[in-house]
């Protein structure tokens, strides 16, 4: 028997779930994930789950309606639920209203919340407190977020110059003061007052998140935070923690623009880091914690790092027009509605999707001319003669096609010896081959190596972030 | 604010939206002149020295290349070429188009302020592309530009063909008028003319027709003068030359047949002119063609005073042999062909 908590994540959403999956499980949790509520209502009374992770929007059922079935049902009644929503207000009405709910998270959420949140509530229900993580009645426990911004005091027609606290602290002989440690500027001091957390109502949780945190070593910290930007340049997790006006921005600006404020980011992290106070103020204007920090330099890295994916080469000062993707897949097939939910999570992708009337194939290869194929394969039909005749067009040297298959067809395919399965792509012109299309986000957000079945490079794409 | 509305208006388009190999494409209506179904459409061929062929249609006088998609964007080395079911013609440059297309599917609006036209990778000189590709009705559609279509090193080898058709269809225009002539009053001298033209537009068996009459007209002259009489054997085969002959001498009358099985036919003359003829139930232009098909049996002229009325045909004799030839000509060749 698996003694490892057991955790039921429920989101319609494919990179949310991905999400919890890439913060959970390492964490130690034994996690399984439903896409609606009826199946999470299903899910909860057969895996028995110690807590329930669920989102407020449901395609079939809305968060509170999931929650009140579950504790009508005497076999789910007792599991806490953790609401988890884009939806402030509604969450926190719920949260007020729905007796099984115990706490919320507000998307965007970072890893270190819901892993505090989760740890949390575990441990009151180990400990037979099963009640609502409480949230003081006067404040609105407002979802955690960046910390608000402060305005510097000091004199605004002179252009500040930051300093590490600590240093400041040395010079003027004082020790740093409890609880909030900022850095303050060389012409004055910046009025943060002790009780920044509470001032701003993020009491409760955040409060128990930052002892957690406190727990751990620093390093430690810069370690989860480079393991989530390694996962986030693979893209499951950049699109959750990027900001539209952040990526909007960058967007905007050149190559070279975007490494100069990386370089200047880490560079300002660095002091942030040696200077070991909790909360600094950036040169931008903003007090952001040691991990807002990191943050922030993980989406800008993000964002650097896909540009020049997509440039290819790094001495590219723009990115070279959006690479265009050309899926072909049957509409009956398994695989096409999961193609469709990638799709639909990743609007900025240049797609064409062809459900039927492959005899088209050729002629849109020519005028679309794309840089990916992806063609569902059934080996036999109109779709698999199409893709013959491609290979004979001067096109087929520089697209990659990538075969992608039911799970059944694929298991079959897996059986084979690593001989014939290389035999088999190659005979087919394809360079990979995958049994979800789940799998094609993957392939399209990283530059992979060669693997088992992998005969080329995955291509370049430029993908906004 | 004239100036945005006219901005405004300009990114919303008619589209005529057709199908080729089961992709969708769509071309501005203002460009479109019209659009032929297949078996409405009469398709001329050229060949070049090098037996390129080249099919081409005449709209409203002009000849208009018939270019398939396929060897548009090059791709007939591996789709090969195929029969359509419809021509949009189209102009596109220095002369129309006819695009060649399996269905045309509608005429629809395009606004291309809620659309983002993706240009298509395939470019022409300058790197321009061939057209946009847009979404329309959930669909993928290539809104193309006709000037775009061919590249221009089609259009380098098209030129010839070019020049040729419209001698093509300079000569139509010359068959055409002459027709109306040799149909009011033939003079051999415009039914060799006609013979001429119509043997170089590839109508063999018009001008095949033609020279036929030609050479009975002339065999008959020589007849005349050698007896007065007109009356034979069909299986002699001079019944073209004596009808001939009798039309040249604006003969009125009858030309009598009697059949090997006894029944009659004839042919009525009214000054010259075949005006009417009967065999077995057939009458006018029918009947003559029945007649001329005749090989077994005998005939002879009664010439009358007064001419047969009304008339069933009105076009001049020689003109008419050379219909009624042609069109034994094109059922022999529809028989064999079955």
């Amino acid at each position: 028997m698996d003694a490892r908590p057991r955790i039921l994540g429920v989101d319609d959403s494919l990179t949310i779930r991905k999400a919890l999956e890439i913060v959970l499980k390492p964490a130690g949790y034994e996690l399984e994930l439903a896409a609606d509520g009826t199946e999470a209502l299903a899910k909860a009374k057969a895996f028995q789950p110690a807590l329930i992770l669920l989102d407020f929007i449901l395609p079939d059922l809305r968060g509170t309606e999931v929650c009140r079935q579950l504790a009508a049902d005497p076999e789910t009644a007792h599991i806490p639920v953790v609401l988890i929503s884009a939806k402030g207000a509604e969450i926190e009405q719920a949260y007020r209203d729905v007796s099984n709910v115990v706490s919320y998270i507000a998307k965007p959420f970072k890893p270190p919340m819901l892993i505090g949140v989760v740890a949390a509530v575990l441990a009151r229900a180990v400990a037979g407190e099963l009640v609502k993580l409480s949230f003081p009645e006067e404040s609105a426990p407002a979802p955690i977020g960046l910390p608000p911004q402060v305005v510097p005091t000091a004199n605004a027609s002179e252009p500040p110059s930051w300093q590490v606290a600590e240093t400041i602290a040395e010079e003027s002989g004082e020790a740093p003061a409890h609880g909030i440690e900022v850095a303050v500027s060389g012409n004055g001091t910046h009025a943060v007052p002790d009780d920044f957390d509470d001032v701003e109502g993020q009491e409760s949780i955040e409060s128990q998140l930052d002892d957690e945190a406190t727990a751990t070593t620093r390093r430690e910290r810069v370690d989860w935070m480079f393991e989530t930007l390694r996962s986030g340049l693979e893209g499951v997790y950049v699109e959750e923690v990027d900001t539209p006006t952040g990526a909007a921005a960058d967007q905007a600006k050149t190559y070279t623009d975007l490494i100069e404020q990386l370089s200047h980011q880490l560079d300002e992290g660095l002091q942030h880091a040696r200077s070991a106070a909790r909360h600094r103020l950036y040169s931008d204007g903003s007090i952001r914690s040691f991990d807002e920090a990191l943050l922030d330099v993980f989406r800008r890295s993000c964002r650097v790092l896909f540009r020049a994916a997509a440039a290819g080469t790094a001495n590219h000062e723009t990115a070279p027009p959006t690479d265009r993707i050309l899926i072909a897949c049957p509409r009956h097939s398994s695989v096409y509605e999961q193609l469709q939910s990638v799709l639909a999570a990743h609007p900025e992708w240049s797609v064409v999707v062809i459900a039927e009337n492959f005899r088209q194939l050729p002629m849109l290869v020519r005028l679309y001319g794309p840089s990916l194929l992806v063609a569902e394969i059934t080996w036999t039909g109109a779709l698999w003669d199409q893709l013959r005749l491609i290979e004979q067009m001067p096109e087929a040297q520089t697209i990659r096609t990538i075969g992608i298959m039911g799970a059944a067809q694929f298991a079959l395919f897996n059986a084979a010896d690593t001989e014939t399965r290389a035999a088999m792509l190659a005979e087919r012109g394809f360079t990979l081959l995958l049994n979800s299309a789940f799998e094609v986000e993957g392939v399209l957000n990283r530059q992979t190596g060669p693997d088992q079945d992998h005969v080329a490079d995955a291509p370049d794409l430029r993908m906004a972030v | 604010m004239a100036t945005t509305g006219t901005a405004e208006s300009s990114r919303s388009t008619r589209v005529l939206v057709f199908a080729v190999d089961d992709g969708s494409l769509c071309i501005d209506i203002d460009r479109v002149d019209t659009v032929y179904a297949r078996n409405e459409a009469r398709l001329h061929t050229l060949k070049d020295a090098d037996a390129l062929s080249c099919s081409f249609l005449i709209h409203r006088g002009e000849p208009a290349l018939v270019v398939d998609l396929r060897e548009a964007f090059g791709l007939s080395d591996i789709l090969g070429l195929t029969d359509r079911a419809a021509f949009i013609v189209l102009r596109a440059g220095s002369f129309p188009l006819a695009l060649a297309t399996d269905a045309c599917v509608g005429i629809r609006d395009l606004d291309l302020r809620t659309k983002t036209p993706v240009p298509s990778a395939l470019q022409r000189d300058g790197g321009v592309s061939v057209g946009h590709l847009v979404e329309l009705d959930g669909k993928v559609h290539t809104l193309l530009e006709p000037s775009r279509i061919l590249s221009s090193a089609l259009r380098q080898r098209l030129n010839p063909f070019v020049q040729e058709a419209r001698a093509f269809c300079e000569r139509e225009e010359e068959i055409a008028a002459l027709t109306l002539k040799l149909k009011a009053e033939t003079v051999f001298s415009d039914l060799k003319v006609y013979a001429r033209l119509a043997r170089r537009n590839g109508r063999t068996r018009a001008a095949t027709a033609a020279r036929m009459v030609l050479k009975a007209a002339q065999d008959g002259d020589q007849h005349a003068h050698d007896s007065g009489a007109v009356g034979g054997e069909l299986a002699a085969d001079t019944l073209l030359r004596d009808l001939l002959a009798l039309s040249v001498a604006r003969q009125t009358g009858e030309v009598e047949l009697t059949l090997p099985s006894g029944d009659t036919a004839a042919l009525s003359f009214a000054a010259g002119r075949i005006a009417d003829a009967r065999i077995a139930g057939a009458f006018g232009r029918a009947a003559v063609r029945q007649i001329l098909a005749l090989h077994n049996g005998a005939y002879r002229f009664i010439a009358s005073d007064v001419p047969v009325y009304p008339p069933r045909i009105l076009d001049a004799a020689p003109w008419l042999l050379v219909e009624t030839i042609e069109q034994m000509a094109e059922a022999r060749r529809s028989r064999h062909a079955r």
